[in-house]
C-alpha cells in the first residue's frame, strides 16, 4: 500500500497496460500529498497497479513466472529460471494473469467463494480502457466470469436459465482452450438440466470425463446429481457409486469422491435408508480435513437432512448449526442450514431462534433459493 | 493434545460464575490464559475439532441449551476422544448456570444450580487435577458462594424466613471453603489426594517448580514461589522450554493468589448469614480479615496486594462497627481507616482503580458516619463521589458509596451552626444529587435514598432526565414497581395482623398505576438492540394490567409474549398469566365474550402444553385444555391432548384420567346421535381405544397415597363403564370397589375427607353404574343383589326428598336406562351382525334386569322404586336394546302397567309425579302404537299453560303426532294429525306448537350467540325445520288433490330455511336437507333434481 504512494514508480516491463497503469499510479500518488486516507481509498476504490508476473495458484503451491500455454488439461508457465512447470487443471485454484484488472482478479475471487451475484456487479466495474490491448487470455477470462456468473446465479436463485446458457455456450464456442473448459462444461450440464434437456445435460457432463481424473469423478457425480435432482433416487444412487468407482487416487479426485459421498448420501436419504446416509457422511467427515470447511459444510447439510428426514430433529438441528456457527463460509451451504433451522425451530417452539434464522437468511442469501422458499411458506 | 491446550486455555480464561463476585473478577484479571506447554500426540479427528468449534461457537452464542444436548451426545458416543468426554461434565455445568440465568422461576433456577454443582463434583471425581480441575475447583466455589449469598439476600425479604434460609447459606459457605481452601496444612507437606482449589493449584505449582528447579540444574532452591536462577548456558530448545515453564509457573502463582483471595471472601461472605457479634461471627470475620492481611503484605506491590488491602480494611471496619465498647469501636475504626487510606489514595481511572477506590472511600464513609467525622471527606474524594457513572456500572459498592455520600453531606449540613446556614446549600444541593442517582438506579440502598430525598424535601421527579432514553425509562419502571411492591408488602403484613385498612389498598393501587405509567413509557423508547430487556418490560406490564383486572389487555400481551418470545425470561410466566385471564374473563367477563374467552383460553393452554410439556404450567394448562375440549365436545383435540401428555408431567395421572374420561363421555353422547349424524365406527373405535389406555395408564399412575379426588374417581367410573360393555365384568369388580378410588368404595364409604364425592353428579353416576354392574353380577354372585338393592336406595336418598327429587330421580333411572341400551346395543353390534355369543350375552343381562325389576317391583312399593322399574322397562322396550320384538313388547306393557298403577294409586306423592308419569305414559303408549291414549296423555300434561313452555313436551308432543299421522290408516284423520305436528294443536285447554312453532320459538335464542345453549338451540331449530318440509313431503304423497300444492310449499320451506341459514346446521344437517329436498324435487317429477344447487341458481 505505502509503495503505490511512491510518485513515477514504473509499471512492470511485461505490462501491456503500462501506460495506462502509470497513468492511474500517478493520480494515486497525487491523492497522497493531499491526505494519507485518500491514498488508502484509492488505493482500493481506483484501479490498481497490475502485478508484474503471471502466478499460477495450486493446491501444491503457487508459481509464478510467465503463462506459455493454456489447455483444457493444463496451465504452462515459465519461471524466472526458464524452467516450465505444467500444471494440471485439477490442482488449480486460480491463475492470474499479470495485468488483468483488479476487478476481474476479485471477480473471480467471489466466483470461487460461491458468490456469484458478487462477481457479477464487480466484473461490471472492469472499464473498457483497462482492457486495451489486454492478453487473449485476460479477454477470455472476462468472457468466464460473466458467463459462469451469470450462470450460477440462474441456478441459485431459478432464474430462467436460458439466457445464461446462451453466455456460456458462447463461452465455449470462443475459448475451447480455456483452462477453464470442464468447469464451464459442467455448468452447462447444470443449466441444461435446470432447462429440462436431460440429455443435452448428459453430454455436456460427458465432456468433462476427457480431463484428468478429478473430473471423471466430476463428470459422473454431476449425471447423479442431476437425477437426484429428478427424484430419481435409486437411478442416482448407481451414477454414484459410479463415481466413486472411477480409478483415480489423486487427492484432487479424494476431494470429488467426497462430494459423491454425500451425494450418494442424498439419494439414500431419499430411499428411506437413513441410517446408511448417516454412516456415509460420518465417514465423508472423518476423512475430510477440519479446515476444508466448504465441504464439511455440504457434509453437515447432508447430515442435518438425513437426521431431519428420520425424525432426530434435534441431532439435525446440531447438524445445521454447525454449519451455520463453524462451517459458514459457503452461500448455498449456508443458505440450506438457515432455512433448516428456521423449519426446525419452528418445530422445537422456539420462534425468536427460527425468526433469528430467517434474517441471517434474507439477510445474508436475500436472492438463493433458499430464502425465496422461506418467503414462500411464510406468505 | 495442542486443540485440548488450547481449549484449556479457553477454559481457564473464560470464567463463567460469579459474574457479581469481585473476588473473582480480581481472579479473572490474575488468569492469563497461557496453554500448558504442548506434548506432541495424535491430531483429533475433524469430528472432534469440529464438536470443540461447535461447542465454542455455541457458548459465544448463548445457546446453553443446545450446548447440553451436544454434550449428551458426546457422552453417548463411544468414539469420542477420552479428553472431551472427561470435559462433558465440566461443559455441562457451565452450561446449566448459563441456563439458570435465564430462568425466572426461582425453583428451577435452583435446581438447576444443584446439576450444575453436581456435574463439577462429577467432574472432578474423575479429573481432580490439572488446569480443567483448578478451574473447577474455583467455579465450584464461587458457585456456592453465590447461593450462599443469594440465600442471605432472601431471608432480608419480607415474608421470607431466617431461621430456615441462614443456616442453608451457612451450609454453601462451608462448602465453598472446603472447595476453595481445603484442610490447611504445612508448607512443605506432600499433596496426596487434591480435594481443593488450593490443593490443585499447589501440586501443579511444585512439579513446574521442581521441573525449573531440575533445567536450572539445580541452582533454584526456592521452590513454591521464588524464582530459580537461570543456569549459565543451555540449548535453544531448553531455553524455549524454560521460559514456557516459567510463564507457566506465574500462571500458577496468579491462580494461587486468586484463591486464596476466594477464600478469604468466602469466610466474610459466610460472616453475613452469621448473629453479628456472636463468637461464630467473629471468628469468621477474623478469619477474612487475617487472609486479607497476609495477601496484602506478601503481595504489596501487585493489584492482588491492593484488593486485599482494601477488604482487609473492610473486614475491621465490619468489627469495629459491631463493636458496642466505644474505646475499641474507636480503635478498630481508626484501624480499618488506617487500611483503607492506601485505596482511597489511589489515583487514575483506568483498569481496577475506580472501582476498587470506590469501595473504600464507601467503607470509609461508613466509618467516618460513625463517627461523625464529616470532614475527613474531603474535596478529592466528594468530586470522586460525585462524578458520573454509567448505569451498568453502579454496582453495590458504587451505590453504597454514593449513598454514604450523599448521607454524610447532609448531617455536615445539618450539623452547621445556625450562623453559617449558607454554607448547607451546596452540600445539601449535592447530597440530592446523589441520592438521586441512587435511587434511580433502583437497587442497592434505594429505599434509603428515596427517604434521604424526602427528608431532603425533594421526591425523585417521576420522569427524570434518566427517563428519556429507554435504560433511564427503565430505571425509573424498576423504581415504580419496587415502591409498588413495597407497598403491596405493607398491605399484607396489614392484613396479618388483622388490621386491613382502605388506605393500604388504595396505596397500593396508586402505587400500581405509577409503575404501569412507568413500564408504558419506558417500552416505546426501546432500541433495536434492547429485546431482552424490552421482553422483561412487556412482562412487567403484563403483571400489571393482570394485578390491576385489565384482563383482555393482560391476556393479549401475554399472549404476544409466550407466541413471539416464549423463551424470553418471563415468556413462560406471561403464557400463564393470559390463560388465567382468559379463563377469569370466560367465567365473569361480559355475558357475550365468554364463549370467545373461553376457545382463546383454550388457545393458550395448548400452546402452554407444547411449548414447555414437562413444567408445571403445562400440567395447569393441560387441566384447562382438556375441559375446553370437553365442554366443545371436540373429540378429537381430547384424544390428540391426551397423547400429548408427557411422560414427566407432575399430573399425569389427573391429565390422563380427566382426557379419557371425556373422550369416553364423548363417545357416548355421539353414539345418541342419529345414525346418519354418528361419526365413522373406526373414528370413535380409536377414541375408545385412546381413552382405555389414557384411563388405564392414569390409574396406574396414581400415587400410592393419595387421596381420591374427583377427576381420579370419575377416570375409574368411566373405565368401570368401558369394562362393562366389554362384558369383563371382573375388571368392572376390581374397578369399582378399588380400595383407594373404586368409585362404589369412595360413595359408600364414612371417610369425612371424602365426604364431597358421596354426592353430586359423580356420586350418581358411580351409584347408576354400581347398580348396573351388580344386576349384572347378580347371576353369578348372590351378595349383588343386596348390594344392588343398597345402590337403588343411596340413588333414593340422593334424589331427596323436595319438589324436584321426582324429575331428578326419573332423569337418573333415564341415564341408567339408556346407559343400559347403549351397553346392550354395543354387544349387539359388535362385528357387525349379531353372534349368537352376543345375542347369549344380551338375553343373560335383559335376564338379569328383569328379575330383579320384577323383584324390586314385587317389593318395593314406594313411587320411587316403582318409577324407576317403569323406567327403565320403557327404556327396554324402546328398541335398541338388543331385545326380541316380543320381549320388546313384553317390557313396554309392564311399563304401562306398572305407570297407570301409580296413577291410579293416587295421593299426594303421586299428584307431584303425574306430570312425569303422564309422559312416560305417552311415550309408552306411542311405542304401542295406542294413539289416542299417547294423545290423551300429551293433553292432560299440555292443558297446564305453565308446561306450555317446556321444550322438551312441546318436542314429544310434535314427534307423538308426527309418528300418529304416519301410522294411522285412516288417511282424513292422518292427515290432520300430520298438519296438526306441523301447525300445532289446540284440545281444549292443551296447546301443542307443532314443528313449526317449535321452529319460531327457537330462532330467536338459536341464532342470539355462540354459546353452548344457542348451539344446542339451534341444532333443535334445523331439525324442526326438516321435519316440517318431511311432513309436508309425506303429506303431498298421500294427498290427491294438494299434492303439488304441498310440494311447493315443501320446496318453500326448505328454501326458506337455506335462504335465512345456508349453512343449514352443519354439515351432516345440510346433508339431510340436500337429501330431502333431492326427494321432494324427484316427487315433482324433476328427472335429475338439483337439490341445493337449485335453490341458488333461483329454481
Amino acid at each position: 500500500m505505502i509503495r503505490l504512494s511512491v510518485p513515477g514508480r514504473a509499471p512492470s516491463a511485461s505490462n501491456r497496460h503500462a501506460g495506462t497503469a502509470g497513468v492511474a499510479a500517478g493520480r494515486c500518488a497525487c491523492r497522497v500529498v493531499v491526505s494519507g486516507v485518500a491514498l488508502l481509498i484509492a488505493a482500493t476504490a481506483g484501479p490498481a497497479l497490475a502485478q508484474s508476473t503471471d502466478r499460477v495458484v495450486a493446491t501444491d503451491g503457487t508459481f509464478t513466472g510467465k503463462i506459455t500455454a493454456v489447455t483444457p488439461n493444463e496451465v504452462q508457465i515459465e519461471d524466472r529460471a526458464g524452467e516450465i512447470r505444467r500444471v494440471a487443471v485439477d490442482r488449480i485454484r486460480d491463475v492470474q494473469f499479470a495485468g488483468e484488472p483488479q476487478s476481474l482478479r476479485s471477480a473471480r475471487g467471489m466466483l470461487s467463494r460461491g458468490r456469484a451475484a458478487e462477481a457479477l456487479e464487480e466484473i461490471a466495474k472492469v472499464e473498457a480502457a483497462e482492457l486495451d490491448g489486454a492478453e487473449p487470455t485476460v479477454l477470455a477470462d472476462m468472457d468466464y466470469v460473466k458467463a459462469v456468473a451469470a450462470g450460477r446465479v440462474a441456478l441459485v436463485t431459478g432464474a430462467d436459465p436460458r439466457d445464461a446458457g446462451r453466455l456460456v455456450n458462447d463461452f465455449l464456442q470462443k475459448h475451447p482452450e480455456s483452462h477453464h473448459l470442464y468447469d464451464v462444461q459442467e455448468l452447462l450440464g447444470d443449466l441444461l438440466a435446470r432447462a429440462g434437456r436431460a440429455d443435452n445435460a448428459l453430454a455436456a457432463y460427458s465432456q468433462m470425463a476427457k480431463g484428468p481424473p478429478a473430473f471423471k469423478v466430476r463428470a459422473a457425480a454431476a449425471k447423479a446429481r442431476m437425477l437426484l435432482d429428478q427424484q430419481k433416487h435409486r437411478e442416482a444412487l448407481a451414477e454414484f457409486d459410479a463415481a466413486l468407482a472411477v480409478d483415480a487416487g489423486d487427492e484432487a479426485s479424494g476431494a470429488q469422491k467426497r462430494a459423491a459421498a454425500l451425494g450418494r448420501a442424498r439419494s439414500l436419504i431419499g430411499l428411506g435408508r437413513h441410517d446408511d446416509a448417516i454412516g456415509v457422511v460420518t465417514t465423508v467427515i472423518d476423512q475430510s480435513d477440519p479446515e476444508e470447511g466448504d465441504a464439511l459444510a455440504a457434509a453437515y447439510d447432508t447430515l442435518g437432512v438425513a437426521y431431519r428426514s428420520a425424525g432426530r430433529d434435534q441431532d439435525a438441528l446440531i447438524a445445521f448449526l454447525t454449519v451455520d456457527l463453524v462451517y459458514n463460509g459457503s452461500p448455498e451451504a449456508h443458505a440450506e442450514a438457515l432455512w433448516n433451522l428456521v423449519e426446525l425451530w419452528e418445530r422445537a417452539r422456539n420462534p425468536e431462534r427460527a425468526r433469528e434464522a430467517r434474517a441471517t437468511l434474507d439477510a445474508s442469501y436475500p436472492g438463493s433459493r433458499w430464502a425465496k422458499q422461506a418467503a414462500g411458506k411464510s406468505s | 493434545m495442542l486443540e485440548a491446550a488450547v481449549v484449556s486455555r479457553e477454559r481457564r480464561t473464560r470464567l463463567w460464575i460469579g459474574h457479581a463476585a469481585l473476588v473473582f473478577a480480581w481472579s479473572a484479571l490474575l488468569i492469563p490464559g497461557r496453554a500448558t506447554p504442548a506434548v506432541a500426540a495424535e491430531e483429533p479427528s475433524t469430528a472432534t475439532v469440529t464438536t470443540r468449534r461447535l461447542l465454542a461457537a455455541l457458548e459465544e452464542r448463548r445457546l446453553p441449551d443446545v450446548v447440553l444436548w451436544v454434550l449428551d451426545r458426546v457422552e453417548a458416543d463411544a468414539a469420542a476422544p477420552a479428553d472431551l468426554k472427561r470435559e462433558v461434565a465440566f461443559r455441562r455445568a457451565e452450561a446449566l448456570v448459563a441456563l439458570s440465568r435465564g430462568e425466572a422461576a426461582a425453583a428451577k433456577r435452583t435446581a438447576l444450580l444443584d446439576q450444575a454443582t453436581a456435574e463439577i463434583g462429577r467432574f472432578l471425581a474423575t479429573a481432580p487435577e490439572g488446569d480443567l480441575a483448578i478451574t473447577a475447583y474455583l467455579q465450584n466455589g464461587n458457585l456456592l458462594i453465590e447461593r450462599g449469598r443469594a440465600k442471605v439476600e432472601q431471608s432480608k425479604r419480607p415474608g421470607e424466613d431466617p431461621a430456615r434460609l441462614l443456616p442453608e447459606a451457612l451450609g454453601f459457605f462451608d462448602a465453598a471453603i472446603k472447595v476453595i481452601e481445603g484442610t490447611k496444612r504445612k508448607p512443605d507437606e506432600e499433596i496426596t489426594a487434591v480435594t481443593s482449589a488450593e490443593d490443585a493449584v499447589l501440586k501443579e505449582l511444585r512439579q513446574v517448580d521442581a521441573r525449573l528447579a531440575e533445567l536450572s540444574g539445580g541452582e533454584g532452591k526456592d521452590a513454591g514461589e521464588g524464582k530459580p536462577k537461570r543456569p549459565p548456558r543451555r540449548g535453544a530448545a531448553d531455553t524455549k522450554l524454560l521460559e514456557q515453564l516459567e510463564q507457566r509457573q506465574d500462571d500458577l502463582r496468579g491462580q494461587l493468589l486468586s484463591t486464596r483471595l476466594l477464600a478469604a471472601g468466602a469466610y466474610f461472605e459466610k460472616s453475613k448469614a452469621l448473629q453479628p457479634s456472636s463468637p461464630e461471627w467473629r471468628v469468621a470475620v477474623n478469619a477474612a480479615a487475617d487472609r486479607y492481611r497476609e495477601l496484602a503484605e506478601k503481595y504489596r506491590s501487585r493489584g492482588a496486594g491492593l484488593f486485599a488491602r482494601f477488604y482487609e480494611g473492610r473486614s475491621y471496619a465490619t468489627i469495629a462497627l459491631a463493636e458496642s465498647n466505644a474505646d475499641e469501636r474507636k480503635k478498630g475504626l481508626d484501624k480499618a481507616l488506617a487500611a483503607l487510606a492506601d485505596i482511597r489514595g489511589l489515583e487514575g481511572d483506568s483498569g481496577i482503580v475506580p472501582g476498587l477506590r470506590a469501595k473504600a472511600i464507601g467503607t470509609s464513609l461508613e466509618c467516618w458516619l460513625d463517627e461523625k467525622n464529616y470532614e475527613a471527606f474531603d474535596e478529592r474524594l466528594q468530586r470522586l463521589a460525585l462524578a458520573a457513572q454509567p448505569a451498568d456500572r453502579l454496582d453495590a459498592d458504587w451505590l453504597a458509596m454514593k449513598y454514604r455520600a450523599a448521607a454524610l453531606l447532609e448531617q455536615r449540613a445539618l450539623a452547621l451552626p445556625e450562623a453559617e446556614k449558607a454554607k448547607r446549600t451546596p452540600w445539601l444541593r449535592d447530597a440530592r444529587k446523589l441520592a438521586q442517582e441512587v435511587a434511580k438506579v433502583n437497587k442497592d440502598y434505594a429505599r434509603e435514598a428515596r427517604s434521604l430525598l424526602e427528608r431532603l424535601g425533594r421526591a425523585l421527579p417521576e420522569d427524570a432526565d434518566g427517563a428519556a432514553s429507554f435504560a433511564g425509562a427503565i430505571d425509573a419502571a424498576r423504581v415504580a414497581l419496587a415502591e409498588m411492591q413495597s407497598r403491596q408488602a405493607a398491605a399484607k403484613q396489614a392484613q396479618a395482623a388483622g388490621q386491613p385498612g382502605t388506605d393500604e389498598q388504595a396505596a397500593v393501587g396508586a402505587a400500581r398505576e405509577q409503575a404501569l405509567a412507568a413500564v408504558r413509557r419506558a417500552i416505546p423508547r426501546a432500541g433495536p438492540d434492547d429485546l431482552e430487556m424490552l421482553n422483561q418490560a412487556r412482562y412487567w406490564l403484563t403483571f400489571l394490567l393482570y394485578d390491576s383486572r385489565r384482563l383482555h389487555e393482560a391476556a393479549a400481551l401475554g399472549d404476544f409474549l409466550a407466541s413471539r418470545y416464549p423463551n424470553a425470561k418471563g415468556g413462560r410466566q406471561a403464557a400463564t398469566i393470559a390463560m388465567a385471564s382468559w379463563q377469569q374473563l370466560a367465567r365473569s367477563g361480559p355475558e357475550e365474550w365468554r364463549s370467545a374467552a373461553r376457545s382463546q383460553c383454550a388457545v393458550v393452554a395448548e400452546r402452554i402444553m407444547r411449548t414447555w410439556p414437562a413444567d408445571a404450567e403445562s400440567a395447569d394448562a393441560g387441566v384447562v385444555a382438556i375441559a375446553a375440549a370437553t365442554e366443545n365436545r371436540d373429540g378429537a383435540r381430547l384424544a390428540e391432548l391426551v397423547a400429548r401428555v408427557p411422560e414427566a408431567s407432575p399430573r399425569r395421572s389427573e391429565l390422563l384420567l380427566r382426557g379419557g374420561g371425556g373422550l369416553w363421555r364423548e363417545i357416548q353422547e355421539q353414539r345418541r346421535l342419529p345414525t346418519d349424524g354418528q361419526p365413522p365406527a373406526e373414528r370413535t373405535a380409536g377414541w375408545r381405544a385412546t381413552a382405555v389406555q389414557a384411563l388405564d395408564s392414569g390409574l396406574a399412575a396414581v400415587p400410592a397415597e393419595a387421596k381420591p379426588d374427583a377427576a381420579t374417581v370419575a377416570g375409574a367410573l368411566a373405565r368401570v363403564q368401558i369394562a362393562l360393555e366389554d362384558g369383563d365384568l371382573p375388571l368392572a369388580a376390581r374397578l369399582l370397589e378399588h380400595p383407594q378410588y373404586g368409585p362404589w368404595t369412595v360413595v359408600t364409604s364414612a371417610n369425612p375427607d371424602t365426604k364431597s364425592l358421596t354426592e353430586g353428579t359423580l356420586a350418581e353416576g358411580a351409584l347408576s353404574v354400581a347398580l348396573r354392574y351388580f344386576i349384572q353380577a347378580s347371576a353369578t354372585d348372590p351378595t349383588a343383589l343386596g348390594k344392588a338393592q343398597q345402590a337403588m336406595e343411596q340413588l333414593e336418598k340422593l334424589a331427596g326428598t323436595g319438589a324436584e327429587s321426582s324429575a331428578k330421580l326419573t332423569a337418573m333411572y333415564l341415564a341408567m336406562g339408556r346407559d343400559l341400551e347403549g351397553q346392550l346395543r354395543e354387544i349387539a353390534a359388535a362385528g357387525g351382525t349379531p353372534s349368537a355369543e352376543s345375542q347369549a350375552r344380551v338375553q343373560a343381562i335383559l335376564a338379569g334386569f328383569e328379575k330383579f325389576l320384577d323383584g324390586v317391583a314385587r317389593r318395593d312399593t314406594k313411587t320411587a322404586a316403582q318409577m324407576w322399574v317403569a323406567t327403565t322397562y320403557l327404556s327396554l322396550g324402546s328398541g335398541g336394546s338388543g331385545a326380541s320384538r316380543a320381549k320388546a313388547a313384553e317390557y313396554l306393557d309392564k311399563a304401562a302397567k306398572t305407570y297407570e298403577a301409580l296413577l291410579a294409586r293416587g295421593g299426594d306423592e303421586v299428584a307431584s309425579f303425574e306430570p312425569s308419569l303422564r309422559l312416560r305414559l305417552a311415550s309408552v303408549s306411542k311405542e304401542l302404537s295406542r294413539w289416542d291414549e299417547a294423545l290423551g296423555h300429551i293433553d292432560w300434561v299440555l292443558a297446564d299453560a305453565k308446561r306450555q313452555n317446556a321444550l322438551d313436551v312441546q318436542v314429544q308432543a310434535a314427534e307423538l303426532l308426527q309418528a300418529a299421522g304416519e301410522k294411522i290408516q285412516d288417511k282424513a284423520r292422518a292427515d290432520g294429525l300430520l298438519r296438526e305436528s306441523i301447525v300445532g294443536r289446540r284440545n281444549g285447554a292443551s296447546v301443542a306448537w307443532g314443528w313449526g312453532g317449535i321452529a319460531n320459538k327457537l330462532s330467536r335464542q338459536a341464532f342470539a350467540s355462540e354459546d353452548a345453549k344457542a348451539l344446542e338451540a339451534r341444532a333443535r331449530f334445523f331439525e324442526a325445520r326438516y321435519n316440517v318440509a318431511a311432513i309436508r313431503l309425506a303429506r303431498a304423497r298421500r294427498s290427491d288433490t294438494e299434492r303439488s300444492k304441498l310440494l311447493d310449499m315443501a320446496v318453500n320451506d326448505i328454501a326458506i330455511t337455506y335462504k335465512l341459514y345456508p349453512g343449514l346446521g352443519g354439515d351432516a344437517s345440510r346433508a339431510r336437507f340436500e337429501k330431502l329436498l333431492k326427494e321432494i324435487q324427484k316427487e315433482r317429477g324433476e328427472a335429475n333434481p338439483p337439490g341445493l344447487a337449485g335453490l341458488e341458481a333461483g329454481g
